[in-house]
């Protein structure tokens, strides 16, 4: 399979997903028009790399800020990921963000707080 | 006067290749040219050299076939005479060979002169003179002349050997005033019959001298000659003798000087044997310091003199030039050749100037148009006109802005027309929104039938676009003190959240009937599951293929007057309260409403709330302390939000909505508004 890599925009992150490395970065802001249309390419690569996953894998997310409808569709990619880590997959999640963003460490807390088996990292940013 | 880059470029260029034509001039033909020159003056001292001394050759020559024909008429004249005497003498004898006629012939041969006082002589073979004007009857056996040489036995011998002879010899003259003796060349000729020898003689002085004259008129000649030679400016020629006399000089003070004590300058040698020794050598040159015909005795000029021998007469000729006048010559030269080539410089220089004036002004005319295009100026052409590329690039330029022209006012016409018909359909499309923005109002509550409800209270509802997702409900129980307070933030903003709150407003209508009629508790929690059940059935969420994936977040509030008693429910909303001078937040449920993934069944979760009399609640969406701002544009922050309740609660509600109003401007600054916005505080 190919890589993902959507350029970001105003409203939308930069995202690459890389089947080479297995590291991910999903970086900026997120408040799409259309948040489920935006986000459809990432579930499909997502459900079809997870299932012939077999390296450690790790995703660097840093928002800025997200909408409400992005942080649903973040709860589903986390959903997902956590039901891999469950059948056995080895995959880490670093939540970056900055010492100032209060928001984006509570959403990461929050985030964390529903996830059993995925490795959810909050890291702070240098 | 405006340069063009490119026309600079162009002299530059022209420039640098004339600077390596002159260097190369400089360095490659003019010191071949200097050298060539200086082979030739060298060939040329040597040919004059070798001319003069063809010249001095020849003369030799000249003198010497003069001598021997000289001698030859002096010998031819003495048998000639003496065969004339001997045919007398023989005559006599045939007529009588007595003595006394042989003393006859004697007698008559010792009379006889020609050519002014010469004589003949007869000596018989014991060397005795028998007849002879001043010595006769000498014997002549051992008389010898200044050589040492005898001087008749050998005529005799001659003679009677060989029947005749010649016989040279030193002999006085027959003068009075003269002593000195001559060289002498006598004929003989054997006369056997009387047994005597009959002969003549005659001086060679004549001859030596008229050769010395010769040779006298020679060196004149020389002399002439070499004055007037000259071997490029001031090279000449000059003769020594082997005895270091210095025979022929132009230069007037060593001319015929005896040179043998003169050293050469600087060395301590003589000057003529050097060139002597030059003269064996192979180029026959000698290098030297000298001085000059107009700078006597000065002697610091190098000089090269060229020698020959000539053994004919003894001679050394030279040839001798200064070595300055070779650079005289070279560097004449290679001034002329400088000066020629800036010459010829100057007018390629100067032709390439104006040709390249010529053609690249129009280069220059369609750059500054070009430019002028660029600026957005497209109303000037070029003008230039020519069947040549140039003019083929003018031509093709001026097609060009033509159509970027064309294409300009086109464009600008089409989007005139486009503007306008979008301006037109956004219009239609605001007024539109805008009257559905009206309906959205009506179905907010009126804000006086909250303010009789609550001791104090604000409502800040700010959507993001005219129209919002973001609905505040409020219901007071039929005949009861009781009321529904709800704040829900639907999926979406603008147009989209707004059908969605159309929706929520309809089915809460529906919930707050069932209430009343008894059919439903007002249990925040039960409403909230029957929102999620009717959602979900109304826009068909059941199946995880659903098209529709609407819902929302939100609190309700049921409040209890009586018995001062609160209800919260809250689906990913929370609900802030401040009592006893504490801060309280009461998270709502994970968990939002509707939605294809959710569960049509989920249970909420259920907050009851004691109210005392300072209790004040504060109720928000997300549009709120999600808004990004600030300096690094983080979002506002849950956090920043608790401090600035805890800050201004006691303050009046129309105070703190003010408050909350401006920080929130404050910090949102110049970024766009996120989200829709409702805010409510109130106090019981």
């Amino acid at each position: 399979m190919e890589n993902l890599i959507i350029e970001a925009t105003k409203s939308s992150p930069y995202i690459e997903l890389n089947c080479n490395s297995n590291v991910h970065t999903i970086k900026g802001e997120s408040y799409p028009e259309n948040t489920f249309a935006f986000y459809k390419p990432v579930m499909d690569w997502l459900e079809e790399y997870l299932e012939n996953l077999e390296d450690k894998a790790v995703f660097n997310i840093e928002f800025i800020y997200f909408n409400s409808s992005s942080s649903k569709i973040l709860m589903d990619i986390f959903d997902l990921l956590d039901e891999a880590c469950e059948n056995g997959k080895s995959i880490t999640v670093n939540w970056i963000y900055d010492e100032d963003n209060d928001a984006s460490e509570e959403y990461g807390e929050e985030f964390a707080e529903d996830l059993e088996n995925l490795e959810f990292n909050l890291v702070v940013k240098d | 006067m405006h340069i063009s880059k490119i026309f600079i470029k162009s002299i530059v260029r022209v420039l640098f290749y004339a600077t390596i034509y002159i260097l190369g001039i400089l360095f490659l033909i003019i010191p071949k040219v200097e050298h060539t020159v200086e082979t030739l003056a060298e060939q040329n001292g040597r040919e004059v050299l070798h001319k003069i001394v063809t010249i001095v050759k020849n003369a030799h020559k000249d003198l010497e076939s003069f001598k021997r024909a000289s001698l030859q008429a002096h010998k031819d004249e003495l048998k000639h005479l003496t065969d004339t005497v001997v045919s007398i003498v023989k005559a006599r004898y045939e007529q009588s060979k007595d003595e006394a006629s042989k003393k006859e012939v004697l007698d008559l041969v010792r009379m006889l002169r020609y050519n002014d006082n010469n004589y003949f002589f007869i000596i018989d073979y014991n060397n005795i003179v028998i007849s002879h004007p001043f010595i006769q009857g000498k014997d002549m056996s051992d008389i010898r002349d200044k050589k040492g040489n005898l001087i008749v036995p050998p005529m005799v011998k001659i003679a009677r050997e060989n029947g005749e002879g010649y016989y040279s010899y030193w002999w006085k003259k027959n003068r009075q005033d003269d002593n000195a003796t001559y060289e002498k060349l006598s004929y003989v000729t054997d006369f056997p019959q009387w047994k005597m020898v009959i002969g003549t003689g005659v001086y060679l002085d004549d001859i030596q001298k008229e050769v010395a004259r010769k040779k006298q008129e020679l060196l004149r000649q020389l002399r002439e000659i070499v004055k007037t030679t000259k071997i490029g400016k001031t090279g000449y020629v000059y003769i020594f003798s082997r005895k270091y006399r210095m025979l022929i000089h132009p230069n007037s003070n060593i001319d015929g000087k005896d040179m043998s004590n003169f050293k050469t300058p600087g060395r301590n040698t003589y000057i003529l044997s050097d060139l002597i020794n030059a003269s064996k050598t192979k180029d026959k040159a000698l290098y030297y310091k000298w001085d000059k015909p107009d700078d006597p005795g000065n002697y610091i000029y190098d000089k090269v003199s060229w020698v020959e021998y000539v053994p004919e007469f003894d001679w050394y000729i030279a040839s001798s030039v200064y070595l300055s006048e070779f650079k005289d010559y070279a560097d004449n030269l290679r001034y002329s050749i400088l000066y020629l080539s800036l010459v010829i410089l100057t007018i390629i220089l100067s032709l390439v100037f104006f040709f390249l004036k010529r053609l690249l002004r129009p280069v220059e005319d369609i750059s500054r148009i070009a430019l002028n295009v660029s600026e957005g100026n497209y109303s000037i052409r070029s003008k230039y006109k020519s069947n040549d590329e140039i003019g083929t690039l003018s031509n093709a330029f001026n097609k060009m802005v033509d159509t970027i022209e064309d294409n300009i006012k086109n464009l600008e016409l089409k989007v005139k027309l486009r503007t306008k018909e979008l301006s037109e359909l956004n219009e239609k499309m605001r007024d539109s929104i805008e009257y559905a923005s009206i309906i959205q109002k009506t179905l907010l509550p009126r804000l006086e039938d909250i303010i009789k409800c609550f001791d104090d209270v604000f409502v800040y509802w700010m959507p993001k676009d005219i129209v919002g997702g973001d609905i505040y409900l409020f219901e007071r129980l039929e005949g009861k003190d009781e009321f529904l307070l709800m704040v829900i933030d639907c999926t979406g903003h603008g147009v989209s959240g707004a059908f969605v709150t159309m929706l929520v407003k309809a089915i809460e209508r529906e919930i707050v009937t069932q209430i009343n009629n008894g059919e439903l508790q007002p249990s925040p929690a039960a409403i909230m599951a029957c929102f999620n059940k009717t959602i979900k059935k109304l826009l068909h969420q059941e199946k995880i293929d659903s098209v529709s994936n609407a819902g929302f977040d939100g609190g309700i509030i049921y409040i209890d007057k009586v018995n001062r008693i609160v209800k919260y429910c809250g689906a990913q909303t929370s609900l802030f309260v401040v009592a006893d001078d504490k801060l309280r937040e009461i998270k709502g449920d994970r968990y939002s409403v509707g939605y294809k993934k959710s569960d049509a069944h989920y249970k909420f979760t259920e907050h009851t709330i004691t109210i005392g009399k300072e209790t004040r609640f504060y109720i928000l969406t997300d549009g709120y302390f999600d808004q990004t701002g600030g300096e690094k544009g983080f979002p506002f922050g849950k956090k920043r939000l608790k401090r600035l309740i805890e800050k201004n609660y006691k303050y009046d509600f129309d105070v703190q909505k003010e408050i909350f109003i401006k920080e929130f401007m404050k910090y949102k600054g110049g970024n766009e508004q996120k989200d829709d916005i409702t805010f409510i505080g109130f106090k019981l």
